[in-house]
């Protein structure tokens, strides 16, 4: 189930994504399993939580697990979750995990490359690639500072939600959340998960 | 330093030079606003001038550019071509510095960026390879000589943009308006070259003969000795046309223009450029297993622009 983590699958697979930069990133990426077939990802913030997307946490608090690239399954609960984020941090009681390096999206820039890791239609550990196509912002409520997101040609589908977008040094730089008209994925900034959480990783 | 750490920042580098690229290039890529709550796209190629796209300008009055910053700049039309897909603006007060242009042609497999500026003045970026090349290809208004086929994503309001390359020259103008919403683009070297009589008269001039024709094979018996097996049966001609002054007849086969084998329509129109408009042009036709030799004045092309 591992070995596909070296497979880039989209346009870009002809670039290759050299394996050690998966290698430094993989261990802290996980597969989140609720009641639902498919699953989601999740980015290792601590030893002991993890974050993915809100949506694919509602509904399941009860019967999650998240499941390491190595197969090592964890049972989780949600201790956090954020509606209007589309944030949740789990918590992996006694797991040792892998923290994700998570970088600073505030120096994404429009053009530069991106990689996607998930699980589109239940396919584990798929990787795919793309440019960052915008920094878009959107107003908060209650905030005079407008939320931002990150806009990318990666191609994403249901099982991608919650997974990393990491740049090309490997590092966590975004939270994949949606789609918006068939190519243009949608990914919450690393930024934005570092001070929901008011932590650094 | 290790082949490992070579790789990576091989990636990184690679990365900062698409970004750089991106930021080079959207410089010259502006927001046009020529239709009701859908912006698309512009490249600035000579000063206070900027190319878009055809089918995105659907009004003439209150047609303005913006670029990153500063406030929106009244813009005037000054020419269109449907065959192209490609307008011109001229933008009085525009600041910008022309788009680079790529020094070679885009070759397939290369790298390439569709960039825009949709809505909100962002810059928008997608990213794929050029797929194809091909033409000449029908298209609305006529016969465009070729285009740029890319898989890179045409985000709405990328029609006018720039596919450009990994150091940010342009290598086209995207339009996704050629051919059933596929990303194509108009070769730099055809787009700014079509520009030139956009800007000046409005309009690109295009041969015309006035004939209507179809591909025949003809039979060895009737090839006037010639040992050439096809050629145009002429089924239409127009009226007050080249080829009915000429005394062209309806039934003539067209075997030769300028000396040259003619065997389907569309390479005989891509033959008939705007530089033939107003010359005297050499056919041969089979007329009754005949050769016949006819002259004549090429036309400009009517219905040139809505």
């Amino acid at each position: 189930m591992s070995s596909v983590l070296e497979a880039p699958g989209s346009r870009l697979g002809w670039v290759g994504v050299p394996p050690e930069v998966l290698e430094r990133v993989r261990p802290g990426i996980v597969r989140v399993r609720g009641r639902g077939p498919a699953g989601a990802g999740g980015v290792v913030w601590r030893r002991d939580a993890v974050v993915t997307n809100h949506h694919v946490v509602a509904g399941a608090r009860q019967a999650l697990r998240v499941v390491c690239v190595d197969g090592r399954a964890h049972a989780a609960r949600v201790v956090e979750t954020s509606r209007r984020l589309d944030l949740a941090l789990l918590e992996v009681p006694g797991a040792d995990l892998a923290p994700a390096p998570i970088g600073r999206s505030a120096r994404l820039r429009v053009g530069e490359l991106v990689f996607a890791v998930g699980h589109p239609w239940g396919q584990p550990w798929v990787v795919t690639a793309g440019v960052v196509s915008g920094i878009g912002t959107v107003p908060v409520p209650g905030r005079a500072e407008p939320g931002s997101y990150i806009r990318s040609d990666v191609h994403l589908a249901p099982g991608n939600s919650g997974g990393p977008l990491l740049d090309a040094r490997g590092e966590v730089v975004g939270l994949n959340a949606m789609v918006i008209g068939g190519d243009l994925a949608i990914a919450i900034p690393s930024d934005v998960v570092r001070r929901w959480l008011g932590t650094e990783p | 330093m290790t082949q490992v750490t070579d790789t990576s920042d091989s990636l990184s580098a690679l990365s900062d030079q698409l970004a750089d690229a991106v930021e080079r290039a959207g410089r010259a890529v502006v927001q046009v606003n020529g239709r009701p709550r859908r912006p698309s796209s512009g490249v600035v190629y000579a000063p206070t001038l900027v190319l878009a796209a055809e089918h995105a300008i659907e009004r003439e009055d209150e047609l303005t550019v913006e670029t990153a910053s500063g406030p929106p700049l009244a813009a005037q039309l000054v020419g269109r071509d449907l065959t192209s897909d490609l307008a011109v603006l001229r933008v009085p007060g525009l600041g910008t510095e022309p788009a680079q242009v790529a020094s070679m042609p885009a070759r397939v497999g290369q790298f390439a960026l569709a960039v825009g500026r949709p809505a909100g003045r962002e810059l928008m970026a997608s990213i794929g390879i050029v797929s194809a090349i091909g033409g000449p290809v029908r298209t609305r208004g006529g016969m465009l000589d070729q285009y740029i086929r890319t898989d890179a994503t045409p985000y709405p309001g990328f029609s006018g943009g720039g596919l450009i390359d990994a150091r940010g020259a342009v290598l086209g103008i995207l339009t996704t308006g050629l051919a059933g919403g596929a990303a194509l683009a108009v070769p730099t070297s055809l787009a700014w070259r079509l520009a030139e009589p956009l800007a000046r008269q409005g309009y690109v001039p295009r041969g015309w003969l006035g004939i209507g024709s179809q591909p025949v094979r003809i039979p060895a018996g009737q090839q006037a000795g010639r040992g050439h097996a096809t050629g145009l049966l002429i089924v239409e001609l127009a009226p007050e046309s080249p080829a009915l002054r000429s005394g062209l007849l309806l039934g003539d086969i067209l075997v030769t223009l300028n000396g040259q084998a003619v065997d389907d329509g569309e390479a005989l129109q891509a033959r008939l450029g705007g530089e033939h408009v107003g010359r005297t042009v050499v056919v041969q036709v089979l007329r009754g297993g005949t050769l016949v030799t006819v002259e004549l004045t090429v036309g400009q092309r009517p219905g040139r622009a809505r």
